[in-house]
């Protein structure tokens, strides 16, 4: 569109009363506002932050050591001694759990954020240099899109072999594409914005521009994408370990856990039971985070 | 009289529309600017004058014609050698909310340009320069830290003002800088840029559809009608005696704030502006021009000297 | 005894925000007489747009009208249900926005549209909207009218679609018709056709309520006067009165700064400072951080819109007094 076709843009009174009412609404500002208006949100933060805790703490809130056999208690039914029972080992199920917690929160939040720097980074880069950048990694990215991404990551796991750094490695390459491709689009919309051309008419070299213009305006989309890939990724590698190709034992994660817990489904149901329901709550509580950060940074998008 | 800064060599830029058709933006404009002088550019929305202002300082190419910048085309340049001159050539946009980036500083937003030029030494140079900017462009000190959505429309102007004149540049395009401020704010703001035209010896390009903003700032007016010139002259000649009859109405047309002309019954222009995307055959002015005649349609006017100024019209005398 | 088709009285709308709560129209009253043009003057974040959406009956949330009165014709309006007031909207009072394009439907036909609006109020036949359409198509001087009737807004220009705006306001006669910086986003040339456009409604016996921060607008329709400053009307008069002899200095400080501008002064004239925010209002007078001379009372007390000569009333302490200058 020609310049010259820009219509004046006085605003209208009511806009700039809005504009004054919304002053100095930023991040905290509306981080504040979500956890006034949204109790989903802040019951699945406050969730997530038990989980961590809890996970971190473990050593301290057990007495049971995490890989300590003890064949006498084999598949005890939750009892005092034992709130979750213990599985086919007598290991107590409850410790095991916490401590599986560490592997499965560290593969939501480590792959999520490889895919987002990844992604970011590609997607900047084709929505602003457009052209060939542009038609190669939006290609790359589409041929990744078109796969089932358990299908993909199930043969990138059967070459790569088991092990938590392949489980990493996987879940970004499964995951990039989406961000990229919401990047890209944020990208080409700051690219014809006034500022943008603004910083080029003063000669900000590309690369500048878009480290300091366009990511930084790319954050709370960011910020959402990030929120919303942690429980992704936990599926999916849940799904993973339950076919035996994600984290190996002796190491738990939840998925694994509910794979050797799958044998003793009739006779100790709880090794199952526990880990699934964690699984649920913690991917539930991330959704229900990432849906309040999207209502508040980006309720345009929400709308959609 | 002083060398000429810049300069318009048939100008001429098109962009593609929707259904295969071509909007004629600017067509064939040749103007020059001398160094330290105001030239405003007028015209109604859609004539092609913020075209022309982003063509001037290489912001957009031109489909022909070239731009020369004390005397060397700018348009044959390659990128790189065309990039020292890139911190001459300035740009004042219309509207200060959209123009600055929301997340920045009004110290990071002022800057920019500085250390993209590299300009200071040190970071408490850059500070330094950067107060000494706000000073400049009439704002406290305390709103260093502060982000662009706490100011109003004519703080932030100023902002972007201080962000023009920070590597100091030559030439500045100011695109409508008061259009979307308030009338007192207005003011103030024209103020400052007759100001800073003076103490830093800047040469403007002052584009609005304002013809009475046009008239305070400029030295000489050029007027636009759908991608070329009508007229251009020194701003009190064509004030007082506009030769073109589209300057004439446009002049008519101003609402005057004095309820005792009410009764002064004023001369319409009839219709709506051309579609730049479909411009008439001829004098691009005759399907609203009540002169017209059938040479109108037949044969496009030069711009001619017709006393003090020059015009293109087929039908004025001296 | 003349007739106000509006009257409104001491209307309030109070906005509820995390920071406090925030008054953008104050006791704001005004009336329109039947068959005038009455404009609300005032800048950007003043209150005029939003008195004009309260009168309507258009505030949004978290926005609400807090007290006063509207009254159309003697009936009043703000205790009127929902559904009663979307009937009124269109058929007795209309309303046209700065910005065209926004208040069109852009998919649509521009004809359809206005026959839309006529079948809605009215319940005539297909046949019978699209002959009034035409007719006010024509009455607006919208060239061509019945090829204007199938185009599509974005094939109009600016102007031609503001004509359909006025076009869809007036085609069922309304009494009240609001107009929201109707020119604003137009050319010159065209904004001197509409407003011709409007004091012909206006002489068709339409009363026009004219809200514009171009004070060339005002002088050049405009029968009565309001200023408006941060939320409170500030100076009504004439037309003629106001515009001879102001008396607030905020309405001083504006008439100056157009008209050293059109006179092409040395420098400028200007109002010193900025716009209040409204949740920083000062206890007294809003004009009080940018006034030239305010005595000690203005910081405490609201001054009271006082008449200084029949149908001039004033907002401040020193109108009409000796030495206010």
């Amino acid at each position: 569109m020609p310049p010259g076709k820009r219509r004046k843009t006085e605003e209208t009174a009511d806009l700039r009363l809005q504009s004054q009412l919304c002053e100095e609404e930023r991040f905290w500002d509306l981080m504040r506002r979500m956890a006034r208006e949204n109790r989903t949100a802040v019951l699945s933060f406050i969730l997530i932050v038990l989980v961590v805790l809890a996970s971190l703490l473990a050593p301290v809130l057990t007495p049971y050591d995490e890989n300590g056999m003890d064949l006498m208690h084999r598949l005890s039914p939750p009892s005092q001694d034992h709130l979750l029972g213990t599985d086919e080992g007598g290991r107590d199920e409850l410790t095991r759990l916490l401590y599986g917690a560490r592997v499965s929160l560290l593969i939501g939040v480590v792959p999520a954020l490889l895919s987002l720097i990844l992604g970011s980074a590609l997607g900047v880069i084709a929505g602003y240099r457009g052209g060939l950048a542009d038609a190669v990694i939006m290609r790359a990215a589409d041929v990744t899109l078109a796969f089932p991404s358990m299908l993909l990551a199930m043969v990138i796991m059967y070459s790569l072999g088991g092990g938590i750094v392949n489980v990493f490695l996987t879940l970004t390459l499964v995951n990039w594409a989406n961000v990229a491709r919401v990047v890209r689009s944020r990208t080409l919309a700051l690219k014809s914005s006034e500022f943008v051309e603004a910083a080029r008419v003063i000669g900000v070299p590309e690369g500048r521009i878009m480290r300091r213009h366009i990511l930084p305006n790319c954050l709370p989309t960011l910020l959402v994408l990030f929120t919303l890939n942690i429980p992704a990724s936990i599926l999916t590698e849940s799904s993973l370990s339950f076919l035996g190709l994600g984290i190996q034992p002796p190491n738990a994660s939840w998925g694994l856990m509910i794979n050797t817990g799958r044998q003793y489904l009739y006779s100790a149901p709880w090794l199952c039971f526990a880990p699934g329901a964690a699984i649920m709550l913690i991917v539930l509580a991330f959704n229900f985070l990432g849906n309040g950060l999207l209502d508040v940074l980006d309720p345009r998008q929400r709308k959609q | 009289m002083s060398e000429i800064l810049l300069e318009a060599r048939s100008l001429t830029k098109q962009f593609p529309a929707a259904g295969k058709k071509t909007v004629h933006a600017v067509s064939g404009v040749s103007l020059q600017i001398r160094e330290g002088e105001t030239l405003g550019l007028v015209g109604e929305s859609g004539c092609g004058k913020s075209t022309l202002g982003r063509l001037m300082i290489r912001t957009l190419s031109p489909t022909s014609g070239e731009v020369l910048y004390r005397g060397q085309s700018i348009t044959a340049m390659k990128d790189r050698e065309f990039m020292p001159l890139r911190r001459e050539l300035q740009l004042v946009f219309q509207d200060p909310y959209a123009s600055l980036d929301p997340r920045m500083t009004v110290r990071d937003l002022i800057a920019e340009p500085l250390e993209t030029w590299h300009i200071c030494e040190s970071r408490n140079a850059v500070t330094a320069r950067v107060l000494e900017l706000l000073r400049a462009v009439g704002l406290p000190e305390e709103f260093l830290r502060r982000y662009p959505q706490q100011f109003s429309g004519g703080q932030r102007q100023r902002i972007g003002i201080a962000r023009a004149i920070a590597a100091d540049p030559s030439f500045i395009v100011c695109d409508e800088p008061v259009s979307a401020l308030d009338v007192s704010v207005q003011n103030q703001i024209l103020n400052l840029l007759k100001e800073l035209k003076a103490s830093r010896r800047l040469t403007f390009l002052f584009i609005s559809h304002d013809l009475s903003v046009v008239r305070y700032l400029s030295d000489r007016v050029c007027v636009m009608f759908l991608g070329r010139i009508c007229e251009i002259g020194t701003t009190e000649e064509v004030y007082r005696n506009p030769r073109h009859p589209y300057t004439r109405f446009l002049l008519d047309a101003v609402p005057v704030p004095d309820p005792a002309l009410r009764g002064k019954e004023i001369r319409l222009l009839k219709g709506d502006p051309p579609s730049p995307a479909d411009p008439p055959s001829g004098c691009r002015f005759r399907t609203r021009c009540p002169f017209a005649t059938q040479r109108c349609a037949a044969e496009e006017p030069e711009l001619r000297e017709i006393g003090a100024v020059r015009a293109a019209c087929h039908h004025v005398e001296e | 005894m003349e007739h106000n088709t509006l009257e409104v009285r001491g209307l309030t709308v109070c906005f509820q925000t995390a920071k406090g709560a925030v008054r953008p129209v104050d006791d704001v009253s005004l009336k329109i007489p039947q068959g005038s043009i009455v404009g609300v003057v005032g800048e950007s974040g003043c209150g005029k747009s939003m008195t004009a959406r309260a009168v309507m009956g258009l505030v949004r949330s978290p926005g609400k009208i807090t007290g006063g009165s509207v009254t159309l014709d003697g009936r009043e309006l703000t205790s009127l249900p929902e559904k009663e007031r979307r009937k009124l909207r269109g058929a007795e009072i209309s309303m046209i926005f700065q910005e065209p394009m926004s208040s069109l439907n852009p998919v649509m036909k521009v004809g359809r549209q206005v026959a839309e609006a006529v079948r809605l109020h009215t319940g005539c036949s297909r046949a019978e909207a699209r002959a009034k359409t035409l007719a006010i198509f024509r009455e607006v001087e919208i060239p061509e009218p019945e090829a204007r009737y199938d185009c599509y807004p974005h094939e109009l220009s600016g102007g031609l679609r503001q004509r359909v705006l006025i076009a869809m306001a007036a085609v069922c006669r309304p009494k009240l018709l609001i107009a929201d910086e109707p020119t604003t986003a137009l050319d010159v040339t065209v904004e001197a056709q509409i407003l011709k456009l409007l004091e012909r409604l206006r002489d068709a016996g339409v009363s026009v309520l004219l809200i514009s921060h171009d004070l060339g607008v005002i002088a050049r329709v405009c029968d009565y006067v309001y200023v408006m400053y941060a939320g409170r009307i500030v100076e009504q008069a004439g037309t003629g009165v106001i515009f001879d002899r102001p008396q607030h200095p905020y309405t001083r400080g504006l008439f100056r700064s157009v008209a050293s501008l059109r006179e092409g002064a040395e420098t400028l004239e200007t109002i010193p400072g900025v716009v209040p925010n409204l949740l920083r209002l000062p206890a007294g007078c809003s004009f009080l951080m940018r006034c030239p001379s305010c005595p000690a009372r203005c910081e405490n007390e609201i001054p009271p819109l006082a008449e200084t000569e029949p149908g001039h009333a004033v907002r401040c302490f020193l109108a009409g007094k000796e030495g206010a200058t």
